[in-house]
């Protein structure tokens, strides 16, 4: 069953075995995560919207057009989905800053010592977590899921141009993060 | 002498520069060491993406959404089973009404002194309703009509109690 497309494991979801949507969310899950985990910078939160994107996505398959890949289909969900949770999380937070007269010591990101000793990727994670969403969210897309400029425009509804924006914007600012954190000998 | 731009930097390491665009750059780089040290350093940004590694969903989570999906699947079958259990118990519930009304008027029970316009017209139409079955079909079909709206009554009164005993189930 594992080499099955994901079309036609969709055709056995949608024939009634709804067991078969499992080998979907193995192929996707680990991806998607990262995604999330990126766009939310946090994992409870990227694990609760995991799991409404596929139970979403289950029962939207009805309404999938086979024009594009399924892929570029379930990330716009995921995509959609992590930024209905941010703009939630952000409005959350706004009202709460509201209330707290110390405001700067809130937002001030520093590395924690103990960060410098970890793996690379653990750093290059750290690095990507400081770029603002619509950057981290371009990489990983670009990056992590090896999708081309079309693909990622379709997931974030914008421009192909844009998304090559984007793409040289994110590269140059995780370079100055790099850069401000001293992170160049353990990364570059 | 110019720098190259951020955007050149970045077309440079896709490889979106024309042929002439390129060489006119690499000649930059060439005697230029604040752009090829940017260069340098953006290339080996690129190649750190490349190397990136994807975050590991936790444990158990496929177990966690198929259940989740089971549940959902199972609320939205109870939903429609109690849509249809509604829908059916309100339509025995017309169907006793319409049983006991055309009982009653074949029988003209209701033909009480009353002062209400309503029940007296209803009285007149039992009545007229009565006699004209009685005319044209005699006595005995008067007879079988008020039996089988009789029965019907009972027999919509039946699903009727048995349907509520479903939902309350």
């Amino acid at each position: 069953m594992k080499h099955l497309s994901d079309i036609e494991i969709i055709d056995s979801v949608l024939q009634g075995n709804a067991n078969d949507y499992s080998l979907l969310i193995s192929r996707y899950k680990h991806k998607a995560f990262s995604l999330l985990k990126r766009i939310l910078k946090n994992e409870m939160d990227a694990e609760e919207v995991l799991q409404d994107c596929f139970v979403k996505a289950f029962f939207a398959l009805k309404s999938f057009k086979r024009e594009a890949k399924f892929s570029t289909w379930f990330y716009r969900i995921v995509y959609n989905s992590a930024v209905t949770k941010l703009s939630g999380k952000k409005r959350k937070i706004e009202q709460e800053m509201l209330s707290i007269d110390n405001e700067d010591n809130l937002l001030t990101l520093s590395v924690p010592e103990k960060e410098l000793s970890q793996e690379k990727s653990e750093l290059l994670n750290f690095a990507i977590q400081e770029l603002p969403e619509n950057y981290s969210v371009v990489i990983t897309l670009f990056y992590l899921e090896s999708m081309s400029c079309e693909e990622i425009s379709k997931i974030i509804n914008t421009s192909v141009n844009n998304v090559k924006v984007l793409l040289h914007r994110s590269r140059t600012a995780l370079k100055e993060i790099i850069s401000q954190k001293h992170l160049e000998r353990e990364l570059l | 002498m110019k720098h190259l731009s951020t955007f050149e930097f970045n077309r440079l390491i896709d490889n979106e520069l024309s042929l002439q665009e390129k060489e006119t750059a690499e000649k930059h780089l060439a005697v230029c060491t604040y752009c090829s040290d940017e260069l340098r350093n953006l290339k080996s940004v690129n190649a750190l993406l490349f190397e990136q590694k994807e975050d590991k969903a936790p444990d158990g989570i496929e177990n966690m959404i198929m259940k989740k999906i089971a549940k959902r699947m199972r609320s939205d079958k109870s939903q429609k089973t109690f849509f249809r259990f509604v829908v059916s118990l309100f339509s025995l519930g017309i169907a006793a009404i319409l049983g006991f009304v055309g009982y009653k008027m074949s029988k003209t029970v209701f033909q009480i002194s009353v002062d209400n316009e309503m029940l007296q017209w209803f009285n007149h139409t039992s009545a007229q309703m009565k006699s004209i079955i009685s005319l044209a079909f005699g006595e005995k079909t008067l007879r079988s009509f008020e039996v089988t709206m009789l029965l019907f009554f009972i027999v919509s009164i039946y699903f009727l109690v048995e349907r509520y005993k479903a939902i309350r189930h």
